[in-house]
């Protein structure tokens, strides 16, 4: 096409203005475009930081040995609580200690099972698959138990936990995981192995075992992660706190109610609300492993007055492991139960631990507190 | 620069002139607008409308649980209810065409002789295309061009009170300002004082609605809610740009700025390039700001030379190409049929008729629910008077309530069911969140896969498996259990029953003509691939291939073989995962879909290749293009994977009978092979 535009060899006054209009424009539109292009594509992909969970931040948290130079007696008497320990990557010495030569034999179905070690890692054998499962992670701090998961990628680019079906018990022997039904134990393919967690689910698993579990593009940044449950798990805006270490304006969990402080020990123990009003019963035998759900149940709880503040902490220290003697727990019971102006069922005995929050073997040789205190029949 | 007028045509130019472009514009504008309804909002619009209609004059706050102050835009929606509570579908879509014809003949008469505008009226035709569908958006383009007019008629009162009106009926009257600026000067108009003292009494107008000087804020953060919101908050909300879009979009508006500064050297058009350009930073708003663009261009003296138009060879082959490729373009759907094509009626993703059979039985109670987006919102609403919903993306904008609308989302696909505490101190985590907001009802797009799989394991579970927008119930919840039982008795028959999928021409469907299928037999797909994902993100890949294979059979497109690669993927992982291999037949289908054999998350030595137990090669090719009956006709060979592809041929078109007696012989051959294991386990899942 022939263009029929006349152009004039000099410009008037006119249009040089409007010359002038022509190149500003042309001007804003690079400049718009190089904006558009510099600043969304950016902000489209990425979560700002502080929508994420407190755990999955963009920048690791304020370190253990950070702590340490203030708070030294906390964090040594920490390192050999429970939430300190609760998960162990699959090169950890202690891995191979626990998992390694150990066997176990379905006597139902005849099926196999060996962890062995091979090529520094820790691999579970068995005569249900033809390919051995690498221990990546070894979930639990050893208390009731623990299970050694796989991890793999799936096809949406998501993080999948395999959970093996054999744990590893006190008695330093495996047997069939917890929780696994009659049914479960025998079925055929991957699941007769290991339990296929989807990618939300396995991201659910880690949230609770970690202190700091990084995401990409939310993808799992397992190789960034911190395990264990550490110091800034719970205690949150350490870095503020590390910065102006005088406004001293850490995480106070005093200054939350009981139910907020049960709750956020429930984010991981569980929260009464995660569950259905159907399971939320005391004929559910289940609930026994979920104490901050059953707590918060009780009459105790429920009618508490602010000067006797009951919550996890009036029993437990969070930084140690659990005192296994039941007079102590009785000697919590009693600072309420003395006396009439507290609460109007005074104590008739010393022993209300073994009646009122009797311990429940819901698997072989593994028993649960139950910390729905009430009469039983 | 020197203009120059065109030379007075003779009768029989005159004649050619309407032959030529006025066929060619008029045929654009009707094929533009018969196509069926797919405007997203349109249900949510038309329930407000009903809501207006009934009495409730904050409709808003009436139907989201979230809304606490009244609209501004109160009567948005109250026409097209009007017109649906008159003729149904079919009198919106008489609707349409009638907006769509109005606005061809309004162009034409802008046309004039002159090639450039008619090249620019059929561009523009397109670009306002969306505002055809009845929707807030087509009454801010028709008062676009009335403000214009009465603007060049120096009729100023009448557009301080179309500005009442139009505040009242939509949030896009903000644009009265930029189109007020833009036409007052053709005028004797008084100077730039008194422009802005109208302006200032136009923000007044524009504030003359229930909500008062907020509605004028709610139309600025609606014009441009990247200015309130960050960025990724949009997303998936309707209100956002893709980057690559809106920097061509930006490109090409201020391109055309440019070209339109030298004809009228004015500091006001500076204001409303700047202020369109603005506008067209909001997808949205694209059309809006295309016609005030076109408006100013149309109006300008022709700034170049014309010769006579019979003198112009070429002019009308021109013409008619570009007229004849947009013809074909919306008849057929577009590149991928990615858009709606030649029909009539309501377009498949926005079809009422399923929702309200999920929810007949709830049509009179009073749940709450969360929808993902405002087309679930809208059709929701639409079946069940009694439902409220939490928010929707716009009202969420307004309200200031986006990020957590849009976290919500964001929970539910990245599966935080838990509760957790954010680092801004706020609780995330969907389950409690729903449940202290009474939430009983979920309803989800099925472009949100994340979602969907994200929900398998919990107890919320889908009342259907097919319709438009998937309504999710918690089991153990009486009201819900016989339609979760039921739908649990489908994903069995889809899965493991001897099911098989046919696609149907859409012409027999009430609601929906395709006039291009009932004239080509080229039938509309997308239903059946987007049917095909909801079944593989809720791991039901036998039930999702058994979609996709006649769609593949009866040619497929890219979209279908993208999808098609997917299930295949997941195939693969899963045979790697349950047996520790990949089957020959995975393998090779998917080397012949992209050209190599990996599998994300399988490592690649485990991807192991047999030569000598290679399926034949006219099998995988009749496998990939849908016709399992070759495909299995194709394989002679007794070998393990040979055996065990028959198999697979036959389970996944429904053959049941055929595909128990290659387990037997299998079983009675290798016995001890993982690939015979791998069908035995899909048998004991069943």
């Amino acid at each position: 096409m022939s263009s029929n535009v006349e152009t004039p060899r000099n410009g008037t006054g006119t249009e040089r203005g409007v010359h002038r209009y022509a190149v500003a424009v042309s001007g804003l539109t690079f400049v718009t475009v190089v904006f558009a292009l510099m600043i969304v594509p950016r902000s489209a992909v990425q979560l700002p930081d502080h929508v994420f969970p407190l755990n999955s931040a963009g920048i690791a948290p304020v370190s253990e040995e950070k702590c340490f130079s203030c708070h030294e007696d906390h964090v040594v008497r920490f390192e050999e609580a429970p939430h300190h320990n609760t998960l162990l990557p699959g090169d950890d010495p202690l891995v191979t200690e626990l998992l390694n030569g150990k066997t176990f034999t379905d006597a139902d179905s005849g099926a196999e099972f060996r962890y062995a070690r091979r090529d520094k890692s820790v691999w579970l054998e068995s005569s249900r698959r033809s390919r051995p499962l690498r221990v990546d992670w070894l979930f639990g701090s050893g208390h009731h138990a623990r299970t050694p998961v796989t991890v793999v990628e799936n096809p949406g680019g998501g993080t999948s936990v395999l959970q093996h079906v054999m744990s590893w018990y006190p008695d330093d022997a495996i047997g069939w995981t917890l929780g696994l039904t009659e049914e479960q134990r025998d079925r055929p393919g991957i699941e007769g192995v290991a339990q296929p967690h989807t990618a939300q689910e396995s991201r659910s698993c880690l949230m609770c075992h970690t202190t700091w579990l990084p995401e990409t593009e939310d993808r799992l940044d397992l190789a960034r992660t911190l395990p264990n449950v550490s110091c800034t798990r719970c205690h949150t805006q350490a870095e503020a706190h590390v910065t102006h270490a005088e406004n001293g304006n850490i995480q106070d969990w005093s200054a939350l109610t009981p139910l907020e402080s049960v709750n956020r020990c429930g984010e991981c123990h569980r929260r009464a609300d995660h569950f259905t009003a159907d399971e939320l019963s005391t004929s559910n035998e289940l609930l026994v492993r979920f104490a901050s759900a059953s707590l918060v149940q009780t009459s105790c709880f429920v009618n508490q007055l602010p000067e006797t503040r009951f919550d996890c902490m009036t029993c437990h220290d969070p930084h140690e492991r659990a005192s296994a003697n039941p007079v102590f727990y009785d000697q919590r019971c009693i600072v309420c139960h003395q006396s009439n102006a507290v609460c109007s069922f005074s104590e008739t005995t010393d022993e209300c631990i073994s009646c009122h929050m009797p311990k429940i073997e819901i698997h072989e040789g593994l028993k649960f507190t139950d910390h729905w205190i009430r009469i039983r029949d | 620069m020197i203009l120059h007028t065109s030379h007075a045509l003779s009768p029989s130019d005159e004649g050619n002139f309407n032959l030529t472009v006025g066929f060619p514009i008029g045929a654009a504008a009707l094929v533009l607008s018969l196509q069926p309804l797919s405007n997203v909002e349109l249900w949510w619009q038309l329930v407000r409308g009903r809501t207006v209609m009934s009495g409730e004059w904050a409709p808003s706050r009436f139907l989201l649980s979230h809304e606490v102050l009244a609209n501004g835009d109160w009567l948005n929606g109250t026409i097209a209810w009007g017109v649906f509570l008159w003729g149904g579908i079919a009198g919106l879509m008489v609707l349409k065409i009638f907006v769509a014809l109005f606005t061809g003949g309004r162009l034409l008469k802008k046309c004039g002789r002159s090639f450039q505008r008619t090249f620019f009226c059929l561009t523009l035709l397109v670009a306002v295309q969306p505002v055809f569908d009845p929707s807030s958006s087509t009454f801010d383009f028709l008062s676009i061009l009335l403000v214009a007019a009465l603007a060049q008629k120096q009729r100023y009162f009448s557009i301080a009170a179309w500005a009442v009106v139009w505040a009242n009926f939509s949030t896009g009257a903000i644009w009265v300002i930029p189109v007020f600026v833009a036409f007052v000067h053709h005028g004797r108009m008084v100077g730039v004082r008194g422009t802005a003292i109208w302006v200032c009494a136009l923000l007044v107008c524009l504030s003359l609605t229930p909500r008062g000087p907020l509605s004028a804020v709610d139309m600025l953060v609606l014009a441009v809610p990247w200015l309130f919101n960050e960025a990724v908050f949009l997303t998936g909300t309707g209100y956002s740009n893709s980057p690559v879009t809106m920097s061509v979009m930006a490109a090409i508006f201020m391109g055309l700025s440019a070209l339109v500064l030298p004809g009228t050297v004015r500091s006001r058009k500076i204001i409303v390039v700047v202020l369109t350009g603005v506008g067209v930073m909001t997808a949205r708003y694209l059309p809006l700001a295309a016609t005030v663009s076109g408006l100013i261009l149309i109006d300008l003296p022709d700034n170049v030379r014309l010769k006579k138009l019979s003198h112009f060879k070429g002019m009308r082959v021109v013409v008619s190409a570009i007229a004849a490729t947009i013809v074909i373009w919306n008849v057929a759907g577009g590149i991928g049929g990615r858009s709606d094509r030649l029909g009539w009626g309501i377009a498949d993703s926005i079809d009422l008729r399923f929702t309200e059979r999920d929810l007949q039985q709830h049509q009179n109670s009073h749940l709450k629910a969360h929808c993902t987006d405002v087309n679930g919102a809208g059709l929701l609403l639409m079946a069940c008077r009694s439902v409220q919903v939490l928010d929707v993306p716009e009202a969420a904008i307004r309200g200031d309530r986006l990020q957590e609308f849009w976290l919500m989302n964001h929970d539910l696909a990245t599966g935080r069911k838990v509760s957790f505490i954010r680092q801004n101190g706020t609780e995330g985590g969907w389950w409690c969140e729903l449940i202290n907001k009474d939430v009983s009802l979920l309803v989800v797009s099925p472009k949100r896969q994340a979602v969907l799989t994200s929900l398998e394991p919990t107890l919320w579970k889908p009342l259907s498996l097919d319709s438009p927008q998937l309504v999710f119930g918690v089991a153990g919840i009486r009201r819900f259990n016989s339609q979760i039982l039921t739908t649990r008795s489908q994903r069995d028959l889809f899965e493991y029953g001897g099911w098989r999928h046919e696609l149907y021409c859409r012409t027999s469907v009430p609601s929906h003509t395709d006039l291009w299928a009932a004239t080509t037999g080229f039938l509309d797909v997308r239903a059946d691939i987007r049917q095909a994902g909801v079944f593989r993100a809720m791991a039901m890949n036998v039930a999702a291939v058994r979609t996709i294979l006649p769609v593949l059979d009866f040619g497929g497109r890219p979209s279908c073989q993208q999808e098609f690669l997917k299930i295949q993927q997941q195939f693969a992982w899963y045979e790697w995962l349950n047996s520790g291999q990949v089957s020959a037949l995975r393998r090779q289908v998917l080397h012949r879909l992209q050209s190599e054999v990996s599998v994300p998350g399988v490592p690649e030595g485990e991807l192991v290749s047999d030569k000598t137990a290679a399926i034949p090669n006219d099998a995988i090719l009749s496998y990939c293009s849908g016709d399992l009956t070759a495909a299995t006709a194709a394989l002679t060979s007794q070998t393990v994977e040979a055996q065990y592809a028959k198999h697979v041929f036959q389970w996944e078109s429904g053959d049941s009978r055929n595909a128990d007696t290659t387990l037997s012989m299998m079983e009675a051959a290798y016995p001890d092979h993982p690939l015979t294991a791998m069908i035995r386990l899909q048998r004991d899942v069943q």
